[in-house]
């Protein structure tokens, strides 16, 4: 009998965390205080992180460091802040980390391109993803035709005749750099006209 | 399309990276990457790697994880072997000391120790499915007899700290069954506290025996107390008589004595002790029950609860700087006490009753000193001699005589009603036998024999 319950529910523990939404994994975390919760869901993001850190660190170990130094952060901040939203706040954790790194060693950053960056990220965060520009069709075209050249051509490519960066690369022979800029830009742009209207 | 919460697929990752991805595939990739901020910056950093490099570091880097939370995994374990141990360790001994102490074993308990150990370790979730079974067989449990449930304290004793967050603290003690075994515990806390008086609530010691061997329980403070009533009372519920009886302690407040459930045996008087002075509750006053150990005190707000014997007549209620009073209980169930500041302070004599019944359109007239109470009071002051004896203990507190004033008015049968002891009594007696001239009692105006009876305070 002993062994049996044992047995289920063991079998009942392991299977069912991995399908857990983040905010039960965080919940689970903050209340029981098992460090397997936090593990499970750290690794859904550990890509992300990791890519984040390599922007900014250039480097691939001290990348790699930086994404264990910010789990050990996890571990302990979670419990002191109230996350909405996990993705959110483990983008701007890691920023943080990177940027306070970054500044104990003082190595230059390359900031023209963090300003567009963050200038994306502030809309990003504000906006709930419901004005998805694939909804409004109608309105998309007009607003397309307000941007500026190289934004309407990029998202028009991207967007209307879904081409790749590389493709639109070649296609327009922008820069890549560029090419993904003015999509953003455009993007943002778009964003803003498109509820104006709506 | 969700954003929040969208989880970038790895593999993914790796092929576009590597370029494994058709011109549509790399749109769909990029647009998804769009749509999350985090996922847009992540990206550019990832494109600064080959594919293997990612992979190969990413690998690392969830092993790594992997290492640092799995080992928390393993802790339950250790915990419920642990717990387990522990538990058979005390069903073998609570096993010998049933095997001492009754013939009846308990098979069953040794499931439920183990059951209570997985209780314990699990996550919430599977707790409650557990402890709904274990419930269940604990309802079982009534069909086993009264001499095997009177142990289960002693597994609640133990498994108190493993069961704390599961089982839910019940602050009011309720039925209580006992048996021949725990009686005898019982006869010695009886025995032990019957001379505290003026905290605890007492039945007569046979009377609470006899009670508790039935299934009721009188205000007796016993080591194992709480723990039983946690357990017992989901078990016994059912299968038992149901007698509320509650510990004085917990009813501290307003009074310390509570009622019990009233039947033929014993009445429940309550009532009000106040200050003449301003009419404000006396707290702490003693209410005793007549020629008895039995008493109560009053609470913060006054009152008091006393049960006392259907046949007991009187109540006496006394405290420090006030007149003792006497209070007839027959036919009344409700009191208001009013007591009056002692200004004397030396000695006192408080006239407290006549013992004899009248009819109520008799003439009578009690009797009373011949030169009245105020030189009678005078007397007694400058006449009582503390005995040695009492000075030399401390000895404070009031005798009650009773004696008999005949129709001559001679003195006679000297009745100590209430002791002092150490010499007290004896000086009272001898006050009032070599104290001024009594005037008999008329009954319609003829002198009659009279039983008078006074109290007189002994104070430093």
């Amino acid at each position: 009998m002993l062994r049996l319950i044992s047995q289920g529910l063991k079998i009942f523990s392991r299977n069912n965390k991995n399908e857990f939404s983040d905010e039960v994994l965080l919940d689970r975390f903050k209340s029981e205080g098992s460090l397997e919760y936090l593990g499970i869901l750290y690794q859904r993001y550990t890509s992300l992180v990791y890519g984040v850190c390599l922007k900014y660190f250039k480097d691939r170990d001290k990348s790699k460091d930086a994404v264990m130094d910010i789990f050990e952060y996890l571990t302990s901040s979670v419990n002191k802040y109230e996350i909405r939203n996990f993705k959110s706040w483990l983008h701007v954790t890691t920023r943080n980390h990177c940027l306070m790194e970054l500044r104990k060693k003082s190595v230059e950053i390359n900031l023209s391109e963090n300003h567009e960056f963050i200038m994306e990220s502030h809309t990003d965060l504000h906006h709930e993803d419901g004005t998805s520009l694939d909804n409004n069709i109608e309105a998309l075209k007009k607003c397309i035709e307000q941007l500026n050249q190289e934004q309407k051509n990029c998202v028009s490519l991207f967007y209307l005749q879904g081409k790749s960066y590389q493709q639109i690369e070649i296609q327009t022979e922008y820069p890549l750099k560029k090419v993904k800029s003015y999509i953003q830009n455009g993007k943002r742009n778009l964003k803003t006209c498109i509820e104006k209207s709506a | 399309m969700r954003k929040e919460n969208h989880h970038i697929d790895p593999n993914k990752v790796q092929k576009y990276l590597n370029n494994e991805m058709t011109d549509k595939e790399r749109h769909l990739f990029e647009k998804e990457m769009l749509e999350s901020e985090f996922d847009l910056e992540a990206m550019e950093g990832l494109e600064t790697v080959s594919s293997s490099e990612f992979s190969s570091d990413l690998s690392d880097l969830n092993k790594e994880i992997q290492k640092k939370t799995k080992t928390a995994v393993k802790f339950p374990y250790l915990k419920i072997a642990a717990a387990l141990v522990l538990i058979f360790t005390f069903s073998y001994l609570l096993t010998t000391w049933i095997k001492n102490n009754d013939p009846l074993t308990n098979p069953s308990k040794e499931i439920v120790s183990k059951e209570k150990s997985i209780e314990r370790d699990t996550l919430s979730a599977e707790a409650d499915s557990v402890s709904l079974a274990i419930q269940q067989n604990e309802q079982q449990k009534p069909d086993t007899s009264v001499n095997t449930l009177a142990f289960e304290p002693e597994i609640t004793k133990e498994e108190q700290k493993a069961l704390e967050p599961v089982v839910a603290e019940e602050p009011h003690a309720e039925a209580i069954a006992l048996n021949e075994v725990e009686s005898k515990s019982f006869d010695e806390e009886l025995v032990a506290t019957e001379e505290d008086l003026t905290e605890k609530v007492k039945t007569e010691v046979p009377q609470s025996l006899q009670e508790s061997l039935s299934g009721r329980v009188a205000g007796v403070e016993v080591k194992t107390d709480n723990n039983i009533t946690e357990r017992a009372r989901k078990v016994e519920e059912s299968a038992l008589e149901e007698v509320v009886a509650a510990p004085s302690k917990k009813s501290a407040l307003p009074s310390v004595a509570e009622p019990k459930a009233d039947d033929s045996e014993t009445k429940t008087i309550s009532g009000i002790v106040l200050s003449s002075e301003d009419n404000t509750p006396i707290v702490g006053a003693t209410i005793i029950e007549k020629n008895t150990a039995n008493g109560a005190s009053s609470g913060i707000d006054g009152r008091f609860y006393l049960d006392v014997s259907p046949l007991s007549q009187d109540i006496m209620v006394s405290f420090i700087g006030y007149n003792t009073e006497e209070i007839s209980i027959l036919n009344k169930e409700e009191f208001t006490i009013v007591m009056e500041p002692d200004i004397s302070q030396l000695s006192e004599i408080v006239v407290t009753g006549y013992s004899t019944n009248r009819n109520d359109t008799e003439v009578v007239v009690n009797p009373r000193p011949l030169e009245g109470y105020r030189e009678f009071n005078k007397y007694i002051k400058d006449n009582l001699t503390y005995p040695q004896e009492a000075i030399k203990n401390n000895i404070k507190g009031r005798v009650v005589v009773e004696f008999t004033v005949t129709e001559e008015g001679d003195l006679q049968n000297f009745q100590v009603i209430k002791s002092l002891g150490y010499g007290c009594d004896e000086e009272a007696i001898r006050l009032l036998e070599n104290g001024p001239e009594w005037e008999p009692g008329t009954v319609n105006g003829y002198y009659t024999d009279d039983r008078v009876k006074m109290t007189i305070k002994f104070k430093k």
